[in-house]
């Protein structure tokens, strides 16, 4: 493995070729916003990763069988519950589900440089806050690991500030 | 439709049958958690109730007719609360199966009548989860009982005081 500026490479990876992921399903929830939806996300834009607690040992990787691609949201300036209204399809979360909500931060220039595709997929909500990263970045919409390196999920989470909760610079 | 053949036991919520296809996400995080899938000629309309990185989560399942998914379309929607009021909306006073998944893959089911009205698929959920705990508590004694009830107060509570 070789390390070129953030940027993680490997020699040989075992990714998802487009039959095995539901292309489709990918292509129909990404944005229509004007420029390619891999390129839609400014650089600059701050992007939130949020999640359970519990889950922390998984929150930075695909988990196998369940997903290709993990979500962050254009959400900067939201308050917590307002993000975990959102993930939870608008329904309000609990006191439990807030004590225990984490809300990382990083943008999209970070994720691209570190190797990651951004790629806007808003799904039912044009223009909504809905992003998808995706590993490798060639091609997402032909190609996407369904698991990840070690070392690339690590550089994922080094995209991150190390403070959870904190969604506000 | 016959509504039962939706789900399979240890399905993935949004493909939960292998005669499912044609996955529309309208809301996912991480994965989808709320759109339509194809069964046969049938949309089948989906969402979830909770959050998907929870160990257990309610997932609801109602057939739309063509017509249905056309009048969907031109829907405008900016924002979750108006993604949220279509959902529910499409599922007020319609037949559905309500459905448990453990880890994102389905375990108990059932097809209950939607209550009417904006918050019908809320009172419905919870209805069901009433059915799912009466079934598990009466597989089991009475002090086994006492300390599910217990466990459930305690919760409850951590959740209400201070709220």
């Amino acid at each position: 493995m070789r390390r070129d500026a953030g940027r993680v490479t490997l020699p040989a990876i075992a990714w998802l070729s487009v039959t095995d992921f539901d292309a489709e399903a990918f292509r129909r929830k990404a944005c229509r916003c004007g420029p390619p939806p891999e390129t839609c996300v400014e650089d600059g834009t701050i992007l939130i990763r949020y999640y359970a607690a519990a889950r922390a040992s998984t929150a930075f990787k695909p988990r196998e069988g369940l997903e290709t691609a993990l979500s962050v949201l254009m959400a900067d300036g939201w308050s917590l519950p307002e993000i975990a209204t959102y993930v939870r399809m608008g329904r309000t979360p609990s006191r439990g589900v807030l004590a225990n909500a984490r809300a990382l931060r990083t943008t999209a220039g970070k994720l691209r440089q570190a190797g990651f595709a951004v790629v806007h997929t808003p799904g039912g909500i044009p223009n909504g806050p809905h992003v998808s990263v995706v590993w490798p970045a060639g091609a997402p919409f032909e190609r996407q690991a369904s698991t990840w390196p070690a070392e690339v999920s690590a550089a994922f989470r080094a995209c991150f500030n190390k403070e959870a909760g904190e969604t506000r610079q | 439709m016959n509504l039962d053949a939706l789900v399979r036991q240890g399905a993935l919520p949004w493909e939960p049958s292998p005669d499912a296809s044609g996955l529309v996400v309208w809301h996912e995080y991480d994965v989808p958690t709320a759109g339509l899938f194809s069964m046969g000629m049938t949309r089948v309309l989906f969402t979830i109730w909770g959050a998907p990185d929870e160990r257990l989560t309610v997932w609801a399942y109602t057939c739309l007719t063509e017509h249905d998914v056309k009048e969907l379309s031109h829907v405008d929607i900016s924002s979750i609360g108006d993604l949220r009021a279509m959902v529910d909306g499409e599922f007020a006073g319609r037949q559905a199966v309500l459905a448990i998944a453990d880890n994102l893959r389905i375990w108990r089911w059932n097809s209950l009548d939607v209550k009417p009205g904006p918050e019908g698929l809320a009172g419905t959920v919870v209805e069901f989860l009433g059915q799912v705990r009466q079934a598990l508590e009466s597989q089991k004694g009475p002090d086994a009982e006492a300390q599910v009830k217990l466990a459930g107060i305690e919760a409850a509570k951590d959740e209400l005081v201070s709220a």
